[in-house]
């Protein structure tokens, strides 16, 4: 800790922080990705079809009753393995975008859950006033359902978002890099890992701070229509 | 225009309607009373489909309801408007676009035309000041007077109405009931469950007492109230009169 100023000097910092924009891209497109994955997930879960309805209760059971760093490491060796196994040839994907798929996937399961609830939070009675004034299924759901769904959803999408923003960093245990793996860097350089471990931290905390004060101000927004 | 002919409802092991017969004709006004749990609203729902008939038939216009016809069951429906006891209105649209919704989605009308519509309507309920405003800003006599515009922006033929004063405060229930005389002087059809026997007295064709899933005995406003024959209906009456 002695030499605490020289390690988190301005050039330092600003390398934590490029690390933090690359942790936060990775969060932001990995819930923008999970929410299209959980939004499939959730209409093959309310389904008629009890394929649809199977298909999306072993996805989301087997991604929910694993590791994420299990599904990561998967992502990053089994899935090249297999590919080369059948094609013979060899795949070159860029860690960093296997690492957003595999936390897409599995955010996609939990973010499938979180919207069958919220569909189901909204009152039965608009389902049967659609009904009655011959809204289609679809209809009911664009129009109706899912724009109410939507303000039971921001709080739990928070918190799905705060958990990737955390989660991303464990993309660097397959070679991507973002703001764990600058800190490791650094204490790698100066032999000292608690400074720039205790700088990670701040800037994680700090940017899920503000995260969250962000979407209780779009919730009070929301609630302002009640 | 709407008749039930032998029409049974089983909800686990109660019957909600007992092999149950009733007509409703073109421009008639018809009022069930009766005590809670005696399948009224029931009733109302089969015919609009809300809900699937376990036995009979109810026919519309003389063809009968097919319930697993969703193609047929939605031509049905376009010529009923139904009005809700907690008015359902879509808290996250505005009046007009409650209004406007069905008739421009469903019905592919042109929105100038629905909007001219919507307008006059909400004139006639005296709602015009509030064409802009959220259900939430609306009281709830307001919501309800809104919400039976919204069936009527589709142009039913029929329009039923499920307790709808029953979640009011008293002093609302009457603008509501108001405007639903005055449908009834136009001419509309209306199938009407209701608690409010001033009402049925001074608005309904038919009064329909409803006891078990069963209809027990329906007559005019004057001998219904008069002159009850049964023995279920004089005690009913001396509860609510």
């Amino acid at each position: 800790m002695s030499r605490f100023f020289e390690i988190l000097s301005y050039d330092n910092i600003v390398f934590l922080l490029k690390g933090a924009g690359i942790s936060l891209i990775v969060a932001i497109f990995s819930l923008l990705l999970g929410l299209l994955i959980g939004t499939i997930a959730a209409s093959f879960r309310l389904s008629r079809s009890r394929l649809l309805q199977l298909i999306a209760k072993v996805y989301i059971e087997i991604i929910r009753g694993t590791p994420m760093l299990l599904q990561l490491t998967f992502m990053r060796f089994a899935v090249p393995a297999l590919y080369q196994q059948i094609t013979h040839s060899y795949l070159r994907v860029d860690p960093l975008i296997l690492g957003i798929i595999a936390i897409s996937v599995n955010s996609g399961a939990y973010v499938a859950e979180l919207i069958r609830g919220a569909i189901n939070a909204v009152d039965k009675g608009q389902w049967e006033a659609s009904t009655s004034l011959n809204l289609s299924y679809y209809q009911t759901l664009r129009l109706i359902i899912l724009p109410q769904a939507f303000k039971y959803l921001v709080p739990s999408l928070t918190s799905e978002l705060i958990m990737l923003v955390k989660d991303s960093s464990l993309i660097s245990a397959i070679g991507a890099v973002e703001l764990m793996h600058h800190a490791k860097i650094l204490g790698v350089n100066y032999y000292d890992y608690t400074t720039p471990l205790l700088g990670a931290g701040v800037i994680y905390f700090l940017i899920t701070l503000i995260i969250s004060k962000l979407s209780s101000k779009l919730e009070s927004r929301l609630l302002a229509n009640d | 225009m709407i008749k039930l002919v032998d029409v049974s409802k089983v909800y686990s092991d109660t019957k909600a309607l007992d092999h149950l017969s009733l007509e409703v004709k073109p421009n008639e006004v018809v009022c069930i009373v009766g005590p809670s749990g005696s399948g009224k609203s029931t009733l109302l729902r089969l015919v609009n489909g809300l809900e699937l008939i376990d036995g009979g038939a109810i026919y519309f216009k003389g063809q009968a309801i097919d319930y697993h016809n969703s193609k047929l069951m939605a031509e049905v429906r376009n010529q009923m408007g139904f009005v809700f006891q907690n008015f359902n209105l879509f808290p996250h649209l505005s009046v007009l676009e409650n209004l406007m919704l069905a008739p421009t989605q469903v019905l592919k009308e042109d929105p100038k035309v629905v909007k001219e519509r919507a307008i006059s309507l909400l004139k006639q309920v005296g709602l015009l000041d509030k064409i802009d405003a959220y259900p939430n800003k609306l009281s709830g006599g307001q919501k309800q007077r809104v919400a039976i515009v919204r069936a009527l922006c589709l142009r039913p033929e029929v329009m039923l109405f499920d307790e709808p004063t029953s979640a009011l405060d008293p002093e609302m229930v009457k603008e509501v009931l108001d405007v639903m005389k005055d449908l009834a002087q136009q001419g509309l059809t209306m199938l009407i469950v209701t608690h409010e026997m001033k009402f049925a007295q001074e608005a309904a064709s038919r009064v329909v007492f409803m006891d078990q899933g069963q209809i027990v005995e329906e007559n005019t406003p004057k001998q219904f109230f008069s002159n009850p024959q049964s023995d279920r209906l004089k005690e009913f009456l001396s509860k609510v009169l």
